[in-house]
């Protein structure tokens, strides 16, 4: 009973000799000794890794030689922030459209109003253009006698200009 | 100068008749061996053990002829493989009679890079005959918390087994 309780240790050593991983040192391989691994490798948390030179402990084993250098798509916070740079983009106005490129003058009489819109810069393609009708109905509906009220918008235009000359429209219909 | 004369020659004589006194003798025993076996740290992420580095080891003990049953060893260690390094383990040796002798030592490993620790063993001689010749069978227990071999504050441990022969001299 002993005997057979010793050889079933014995052959349970020799198996976990003969199955027992060693360390050749290529990349990935694990490693517990630093000259586990091979030339240009060292040993970090258990893998070889690429030796990166003066500080090897910061690599990983994520610096596969075919990994790419490149900010990862994948990073959450790196396409939060584009994700968010982009939206903001689309929906804050132009500065060109703040811009005394755009002027509205209105006449000092009240009779007449020129609103004069100038085309706006064409990098504002964005925002949902109005076309002439709707703002030329939009100024009609507030007042009589405007009908000198004329608006000159640029196919291009954004909406911030339309809410503009749609606010001077308003304006024009409270004095009339 | 007769009296010098005389005491020369009587010390010469009782040097050279006097017998030799019985004094202390340096008992000297060298060997070879290969050894291996597993190893194990909290670096491991999978499986339990791996398997450590093949080795060749050479040792040496010193005993004192008055005293045979405590001596000092010196211990050569070659890896070879899958690595090669080189390192020695000086060790404090007590005999539990002729075949069976437990030791503690301090292995440390030299180079390529460092490795030092602590390590328990026993040791099993089998005499060949009356020659002095004798297999031996040695597993130990060996922990290295030391060195640039180290990738980091991880422990590493040893339990090996070695085999060969050694001679008394």
């Amino acid at each position: 009973m002993r005997n057979s309780k010793q050889t079933t240790r014995f052959f349970v050593l020799v198996a976990a000799l003969t199955t027992g991983t060693t360390a050749c040192g290529s990349y990935g391989d694990p490693c517990l000794r630093s000259t586990d691994c091979g030339s240009g490798f060292v040993c970090v948390e258990g893998a070889c890794v690429i030796d990166l030179g003066d500080n090897p402990s910061d690599a990983a084993v994520g610096d596969a030689p075919g990994a790419s250098d490149a900010p990862s798509s994948g990073d959450p916070a790196t396409s939060d922030a584009n994700r968010d740079a982009s939206s903001e983009e689309a929906s804050t106005p132009a500065a060109d459209s703040a811009s005394p490129d755009t002027t509205l003058d209105i006449a000092s009489d009240g009779d007449a109003a020129d609103i004069s819109v100038l085309d706006a810069p064409r990098d504002t393609a964005d925002a949902a253009l109005p076309t002439e009708a709707d703002v030329q109905a939009a100024t009609d509906s507030g007042s009589g006698s405007n009908d000198a009220v004329s608006a000159d918008v640029g196919d291009d235009a954004d909406s911030s200009m339309v809410r503009e000359a749609e606010d001077a429209a308003d304006a024009l219909a409270a004095t009339g | 100068m007769t009296r010098w004369t005389v005491s020369l020659a009587t010390l010469l004589v009782t040097f050279s008749l006097a017998y030799s006194a019985a004094a202390q003798r340096l008992v000297t025993r060298a060997g070879i061996g290969i050894g291996s076996g597993l190893q194990r740290s909290d670096l491991i992420q999978e499986g339990l053990f791996q398997r450590a580095r093949t080795r060749i080891v050479v040792p040496f003990d010193f005993r004192n002829d008055e005293d045979m049953s405590q001596g000092l060893a010196i211990v050569g260690i070659f890896e070879i493989e899958p690595k090669v390094g080189f390192g020695v383990e000086a060790r404090y040796v007590r005999w539990l009679g002729k075949v069976v002798s437990c030791f503690v030592g301090i292995p440390a490993i030299i180079v390529p890079k460092t490795l030092v620790g602590i390590d328990v063993g026993v040791d099993l001689s089998l005499p060949l005959g009356k020659s002095g010749v004798a297999i031996f069978v040695e597993p130990s227990l060996a922990a290295m918390p030391l060195g640039t071999d180290l990738p980091g504050d991880h422990l590493l441990i040893w339990g090996l087994v070695s085999a060969g022969v050694h001679a008394q001299f």
